[in-house]
């Protein structure tokens, strides 16, 4: 049954008013054509969030709030062991965390459960609050959580504060989370290609992949652009998941096909907030390793990124 | 049978009969009719109906109050699908003892004696209430429990419920494998997994596996409803929560049917959680409460608002925990407990407010002095539930907000160590649960168990807050010691007072039901020592004989 290809899962969180519900309801204004399931995990706002999230989209879940830890047999559970179940799978599936929990322990089950393939850890700081919140003897510690296991930060209410708040927020929230991508998120607005891959064009052409300069391609306005860095070659193991969880760029994800100097077979791997999966593909026999790697970094990053990979192999 | 012929007046003649009320605490005789106690005192009392049946098997026996568990879950009864490996000695719903097991060769013999039962070779073994905290060093790993199969999925919950460990079959289900790279998934020292999981993302491919066992919707599951009364009966309990309940109509339809059993031993008071469904809010409980029953009682509403003081999880204020670990977690964030709470206030129900640290403590007493300040209402029956740290300055806010406690005391004896060594130290160790001082400030209180967390057992729980004494003999505080007289009002009237049913139980008294622990034993004069060692013979729940058990 999990033959199929995973689901693209996507957790948004933030702190209360961050503006999380605003995002989503923007994606799914956005995302024309496509199947996006929502579960909603919020309390005390939660008939607002779900009313304001169902005008949107017919397929939404609501959970019960309270400790993820503990939420074997929890609604979280059940609600993700019957969507993977589906006929029908969603083309993208984003699960709303609620203000007190930490979105990343959440999304790893999108690094594990090959039903789902985690996307982004997108978490909204709202500009004008998150310097308030961080300060606050109860909450504090938690925003911070929040904040540093994300891979993309939305930093929303940008226009209730002056540039240099704004520049300040962004520094703040950089130095929390120092691999995250962090955007300005005007009305809740973000790249399609923070949520899902459609919107890349995908790499072609081997020996574009090779140049020095490298494939890429900025998307507008947002300066997300992808590279892909191919090789005959394999890579020694260890090397490459220190590799992959270190590249000295702010990533949106990775992902890709390698092989293994100590292994043959084919491997998938997928990276997102540092974090990864890699596991040999359950049919595949050998062949090139190749990687795409999605983030807003410049073409001295991308070479960057090259050399990494470079310095992997066996 | 006589005995349960309960539209005939019925005169139960005992040793001893302790009422819980102040004008006559004590009695031989007591006349029943139709569920409800028609007159309490000795054989002239009764002259009224000389035709009544009289009932004097309980000659030699102790009656009291049927004993009320005002704060426990449904899921003692779901958990009884699983295999107990915990360190203490526990009693199943058949009333068969589970000797604790105090080595980790005994826990593999238990998995491998209960693996062994299992029919089919791919059916998951399923253990509950493991303890590690009780085996210094050892660990139990994939190692261990390879032993108990090699191709079975093994996994042994911890006590906690918020840990697990799983044999190798079950890692290899789980996709779990020395390149997993998520939190929760322990790995030795050459990287490899232990076996050990916790969070959710590495325990949910687990729960993939044994499905909705052991959840926490055991409302759900007829047959956990049943054991849950059983192991209630056992125990002397003749009215329990079920204290995280989502009112669902699955949920809702079980009980009904359950309860609604002449042989089914219990009242059952199910607290509304909003955290677990948020929809519906106060008119929803109104709802159930109007198709409530004798034996199913609706109200409460139960937040959550940080985690357990053991699993670090509980919001403390400084020193916070002894070994500089961070603060816990909050459920519900607080700036938004006021809107949480309010329109259950308004609707006139009483809330149930989990806070186990006591910065999350602090920040309930500060919301409800703000709700009631906004919205004042005459006996509200609000209940802190746990309050395990609160001092003295906050129990008496407490009591000027006019609101009850119900204690924690079981952790005293079971976590009480670990407590004193590890989390808070002995001096705050020493005044936990300090229903001592709540009873001196007049605060209404109970004390609880938590079931499953720790055993659904009152008499224990009466114990634990009399002799403030941890399982292994360690001082818990002799100040906040309660009497034995005190520590049974708790149980009865206390617990009932908290729910809003000290008007129909938690005393024998004319008019009120029915309810009665059958004991051998008299807990008023027994050494206060001795007090969880007085055997319960069985309840009567309006006026219907429940025996447990032979042992």
């Amino acid at each position: 049954m999990n033959a199929r290809p995973p689901i693209p899962l996507v957790v948004v969180g933030g702190y209360l008013g961050a503006g999380k519900t605003t995002l989503l309801n923007r994606l799914l204004a956005n995302a024309q054509g496509l199947r996006i399931a929502v579960l909603v995990n919020d309390f005390g706002e939660i008939n607002i969030d779900a009313a304001l999230i169902r005008a949107r989209s017919d397929d939404v879940i609501q959970l019960e709030n309270g400790c993820v830890c503990c939420s074997i047999g929890g609604r979280l559970a059940e609600a993700l062991v019957a969507i993977a179940e589906r006929d029908a799978r969603p083309d993208l599936l984003v699960i709303e965390a609620s203000g007190v929990s930490d979105p990343q322990r959440i999304a790893q089950i999108g690094l594990l459960d090959p039903a789902f393939r985690l996307n982004a850890v997108l978490v909204a700081v709202d500009a004008a609050a998150v310097h308030d919140s961080l300060r606050d003897p109860l909450v504090g510690e938690m925003v911070r959580q929040q904040i540093a296991g994300a891979s993309v930060v939305a930093v929303t209410k940008t226009d209730l504060c002056d540039a240099g708040g704004a520049a300040a927020v962004a520094e703040t929230v950089g130095t929390i989370a120092p691999r995250a991508t962090v955007l300005a998120a005007r009305d809740g607005d973000m790249p399609l290609s923070v949520f899902i891959d459609a919107a890349m064009p995908a790499p072609t052409g081997t020996g574009l992949l090779q140049s020095h300069s490298g494939w890429h391609r900025p998307t507008p306005h947002t300066g997300i652009r992808s590279i892909a860095y191919q090789t005959g070659r394999g890579f020694d193991k260890a090397r490459l998941r220190h590799a992959l969880s270190t590249l000295p760029v702010r990533l949106l994800r990775a992902k890709g096909l390698v092989t293994l100097a100590a292994d043959p077979r084919l491997h998938e791997v997928h990276v997102v907030a540092g974090r990864m999966r890699m596991r040999p593909l359950a049919h595949g026999g050998a062949g090139e390793s190749a990687l795409v790697f999605i983030g807003a970094f410049d073409a001295a990053g991308a070479d960057s990124i090259r050399a990494c990979m470079a310095s992997a192999l066996a | 049978m006589t005995h349960n012929d309960t539209a005939r007046t019925q005169v139960f003649v005992a040793r001893k009969i302790l009422t819980m009320e102040a004008a006559q605490p004590e009695a031989t005789h007591v006349a029943v009719r139709d569920g409800q106690v028609l007159a309490v005192g000795g054989a002239a009392e009764m002259a009224p109906w000389p035709d009544a049946v009289v009932v004097d098997s309980f000659r030699d026996k102790v009656l009291m109050p049927g004993m009320v568990e005002g704060h426990c879950h449904l899921m003692e009864g779901a958990m009884w699908d699983a295999v107990y490996v915990g360190y203490f000695d526990r009693r199943d719903p058949d009333g068969r003892l589970w000797r604790g097991l105090r080595t980790m060769d005994e826990v593999i013999e238990r998995l491998a004696d209960a693996a062994g039962k299992l029919q089919d070779s791919c059916t998951p073994l399923l253990a509950w209430g493991f303890d590690p905290i009780y085996f210094g060093s050892a660990r139990l790993s994939v190692r261990e429990l390879d032993r108990v199969s090699a191709t079975r999925p093994v996994v042994v919950m911890h006590a906690s419920v918020h840990l697990m460990n799983v044999n190798s079959a079950m890692l290899a289900l789980a996709g779990i494998d020395e390149d997993t790279d998520i939190d929760g998934v322990h790995k030795d020292a050459d990287g490899k997994p232990t076996g050990e999981l916790q969070e959710f993302a590495a325990m949910f491919p687990v729960q993939r596996v044994i499905g909705r066992g052991l959840s926490l919707a055991a409302a759900e599951d007829a047959e956990a409803v049943r054991r849950f009364g059983r192991v209630a009966q056992l125990a002397g309990v003749t009215t329990a929560t079920d204290l995280v309940n989502d009112l669902s109509a699955r949920g809702l339809e079980t009980l009904h049917a359950v309860t609604a059993d002449d042989s089914f031993p219990l009242r059952i008071v199910p607290a509304f959680a909003p955290q677990r469904d948020a929809q519906g809010g106060p008119e929803r409980v109104r709802q159930a409460a109007a198709a409530g029953s004798g034996k199913l009682h609706f109200g409460p509403v139960k937040f959550i608002v940080d985690g357990s003081i053991q699993g670090f999880t509980a919001r403390l204020r400084a020193p916070g925990y002894a070994g500089g670990q961070p603060n816990g977690l909050w459920l519900i964030p607080p700036e938004q407990l006021l809107d949480a709470f309010t329109p259950f206030h308004l609707a006139g129900l009483p809330l149930h407010i989990h806070t186990n640290g006591d910065e999350a403590t602090e920040v309930v007493l500060d919301t409800l002095e703000a709700l009631l300040s906004r919205h004042p209402r005459a006996g509200h029956r609000h209940t802190l539930q746990h309050c395990q740290l609160a001092d003295a300055a906050q129990l008496a806010r407490a009591k000027r907000l006019g609101l009850c406690i119900n204690f924690f005391a079981n952790h005293l004896y079971y976590w009480g160590d670990a407590h004193a060594t590890q989390t808070i130290g002995q001096a705050r160790a020493a005044r936990m649960n300090p229903a001592g001082t709540a009873r001196r400030l007049g605060i209404p209180f109970a004390i609880h168990s938590d079931a499953p967390i720790t055993p659904l057992n009152p008499l224990f729980t009466a114990w634990c807050a009399v002799q403030r004494q941890s399982a292994s003999g360690r001082d818990m505080g002799e100040a906040e010691r309660l009497t034995v007289a005190d520590a049974l009002y708790a149980v009865t009237m206390g617990a009932a007072y908290t729910l809003g049913l000290d008007h129909r139980i938690g005393s024998i008294a004319p008019g009120k039901l029915a309810d009665f622990a059958v004991l051998e034993g008299d807990p008023a004069t027994v050494d206060p020592a001795q007090l969880k060692d007085v055997r319960v013979w069985g309840t009567v729940l309006g006026g219907r004989v429940f025996e447990a058990p032979s042992r």
